[in-house]
């Protein structure tokens, strides 16, 4: 058997699985780093959201049976946010344990409205920032290049490669089972990175591996267009409506009453035999062709079928509710594991520490290479020194980018025109300033403990700005049971104390004349 | 179970599991129990079988929790996460043996 293993996996092979190994861990390190990174921010999106826009962290949702009624409370706001033009299309996202806001999006004939409204019904004022889920998370799928899907496109080759990564990784890596639990922090600092990128790579390999294919497999008919572009023209839209039971139909022009909306919720609940409605779109408002959909919340099941209800707008009869075929019920369950949109505290935990476990994993893959070729090429040349950049500016920069912006968004006042798009200004010039930073610095080691200080400093002061601006400190906070501020000014106050810790252990060990002098009068 | 503990208990089991198997491991049967004599093949033997039981009674305490499809994704990431832990035990106990030698 060990002969039979021995032909299966040799050194030849393992030598042509290191260097698309390498190679892909050098040139996609960085991209897949700010992926993995943004991933695990997405899974607390909520939590980062209430942080960030402070208007919203009122006290948790009334029992069920205090259910919002939709043509109470919802309709006249959709009336007040469209200001007597004419509505098109509008939805609303009901309020939730994590969210405990309505949001609302109205199109009408002059434009776009949105905002955020309390259960009971009163609009809050703007809340002045992207927040977590409409920045940060689609920053991990799309790198907010959403034009002809090109961001989509850089993310799923990233992923790809990852996933090549991961496989060629397991085949390279000659003791498995010996070096299962190894990590030596002591001694050389090359084979510690080698051990901690092993330990991360084998021990998180089954989520690793999950998280990266069911990444691909969501945007599977954007990656793969054959199919829906033999079957449908390429039409996305009308493959979706096929697919997951979607159905629409054309404006009428005929102006017609619409029928009360709180039945159709009662209908929906009935068709889907228990279970919370999550979000209502109307299409064509005040048109006789008028469709209300309705969502399920999928927050007590892995699957991410919304199984929507259709229904007539004016008449209020069911048009369609078409529960998926198995291959698209088969595509529901993997999104869901990917997405973890989950009621379930304990997973979410996880899934967030696995995701920064494999920020762990490339960056240790990428400071081992780092190491490795500074012994094999003695003084770094100009693409040694590239990497070493790279890799700084994606993993520390990224960080003092993310803790710019929240900083940024306690710091802003209210008034500031377009004050969501100065808090993005201010993520990518900080993230290019940091690159720059690690790019002018970088002679023999980039410049990690600066940086490190940066973080700790950031984050540090992005607790204290939020207890400055709102008057909720992480005591008051945790007495009030406002679980999303504790959890992230907990998150912040550990990555202060982390990076800070990091930061004067590397200005120690900065001078090596110092060290080399110390051991050696140790030893004498 | 209260359910406030089950979450713990499944953790614990599946560090247990992979602190037995970590003992199989020669290097670390060494450093931390027997420097001198080799692992005993029967010992080795009862670990394994001490580590699949943890693992089963995990499996069926996360099922038994939130039912098959989440729990056994929790069990998957609860092993994971034991493991991670073991590892970090494992490098803690060996550290300042390591450091007297060198």
């Amino acid at each position: 058997m060990t002969a039979g293993k021995r032909k299966l996996i040799g050194p030849a092979l393992r030598a042509a699985m290191l260097w698309p190994h390498t190679w892909a861990g050098v040139t996609l390190g960085g991209l897949l780093m700010l992926v993995f990174f943004m991933g695990s921010l997405a899974v607390f999106a909520s939590e980062i959201d209430r942080w960030m826009m402070p208007d919203t962290r009122i006290g948790a949702v009334e029992a069920p049976d205090a259910a919002v009624s939709l043509d109470r409370t919802v309709v006249p706001l959709v009336e007040r946010l469209a200001a007597g033009r004419e509505v098109r299309d509008w939805y609303v996202q009901l309020p939730d344990e994590r969210r405990p806001v309505m949001a609302l999006r109205v199109r009408t004939e002059g434009g776009n409205a949105g905002g955020m409204a309390t259960a009971g019904g009163t609009l809050l004022p703007p809340v002045g920032t992207l927040g977590a889920s409409s920045f940060f998370y689609p920053l991990h799928y799309s790198l907010h290049l959403r034009a002809g899907f090109v961001g989509y496109w850089i993310v799923s080759f990233a992923s790809v490669a990852m996933l090549a990564g991961l496989i060629s990784g397991v085949i390279i890596h000659a003791r498995i089972f010996k070096d299962f639990f190894t990590f030596r922090s002591w001694g050389q600092l090359r084979r510690s990175l080698l051990d901690l990128h092993n330990l991360t790579g084998v021990l998180v390999l089954p989520f690793h591996l999950m998280i990266t294919f069911t990444g691909i497999v969501i945007i599977l008919p954007i990656v793969l267009p054959a199919g829906v572009q033999a079957l449908y023209g390429g039409d996305v839209q009308r493959f979706y409506d096929d697919a997951l039971g979607n159905y629409s139909r054309p404006r009428a022009g005929i102006a017609a009453a619409a029928a009360p909306l709180d039945p159709m919720l009662a209908e929906a609940r009935r068709l889907w035999g228990g279970g919370e409605p999550a979000v209502v779109f109307v299409y064509n408002a005040g048109d006789a062709a008028s469709v209300v959909r309705i969502n399920r919340d999928t927050g007590d099941r892995i699957s991410l079928d919304v199984q929507p209800v259709f229904f007539d707008g004016v008449t209020g009869a069911l048009l369609k509710y078409q529960p998926p075929g198995p291959m698209v019920a088969a595509h529901r369950v993997m999104s869901g594991l990917h997405f973890a949109a989950f009621e379930h505290w304990p997973l979410r935990w996880l899934y967030f520490l696995f995701g920064l476990a494999g920020c762990v994993l490339i960056g240790t893959g990428m400071l081992h290479w780092m190491e490795k070729r500074r012994v094999v090429h003695g003084l770094p040349g100009v693409g040694w020194r590239s990497v070493a950049a790279l890799t700084c500016g994606t993993t520390t920069g990224l960080l003092i980018a993310t803790l710019a912006m929240m900083a940024a968004n306690r710091l802003l006042p209210s008034g500031v025109p377009s004050r969501e798009l100065v808090e993005v200004g201010v993520f990518f010039l900080t993230w290019i300033a940091s690159a720059v930073h690690a790019a002018v610095r970088t002679k023999i080691d980039p410049p990690w403990s600066s940086q490190c200080t940066a973080v700790a400093l950031l984050a540090a002061a992005c607790v204290l700005m939020n207890w400055i601006t709102t008057g909720e400190h992480p005591v008051r906070a945790a007495a009030a049971g406002d679980w999303a501020v504790v959890g992230v000014d907990a998150v912040l106050v550990l990555t202060a104390a982390g990076a800070w810790r990091v930061s004067r252990r590397l200005a120690r060990r900065a001078r090596p004349e110092a060290s080399t002098l110390s051991r050696l009068t140790d030893h004498a | 179970m209260p359910d406030i503990l089950s979450f713990p208990a499944i953790f614990g089991l599946c560090y247990l599991a992979f602190g037995a198997l970590a003992l199989t491991v020669e290097r670390h049967w060494r450093d931390l129990v027997d420097s001198r004599r080799a692992l005993p093949r029967r010992t080795v033997l009862r670990l394994r079988c001490a580590a699949v039981l943890c693992m089963a009674a995990a499996l069926s305490a996360a099922v038994h929790r939130d039912g098959a499809g989440f729990g056994i994704l929790l069990w998957v990431l609860a092993l994971t996460a034991g493991a991670l832990a073991v590892s970090a035990t494992v490098t803690w106990l060996c550290r300042p043996a390591r450091g007297r030698t060198r």
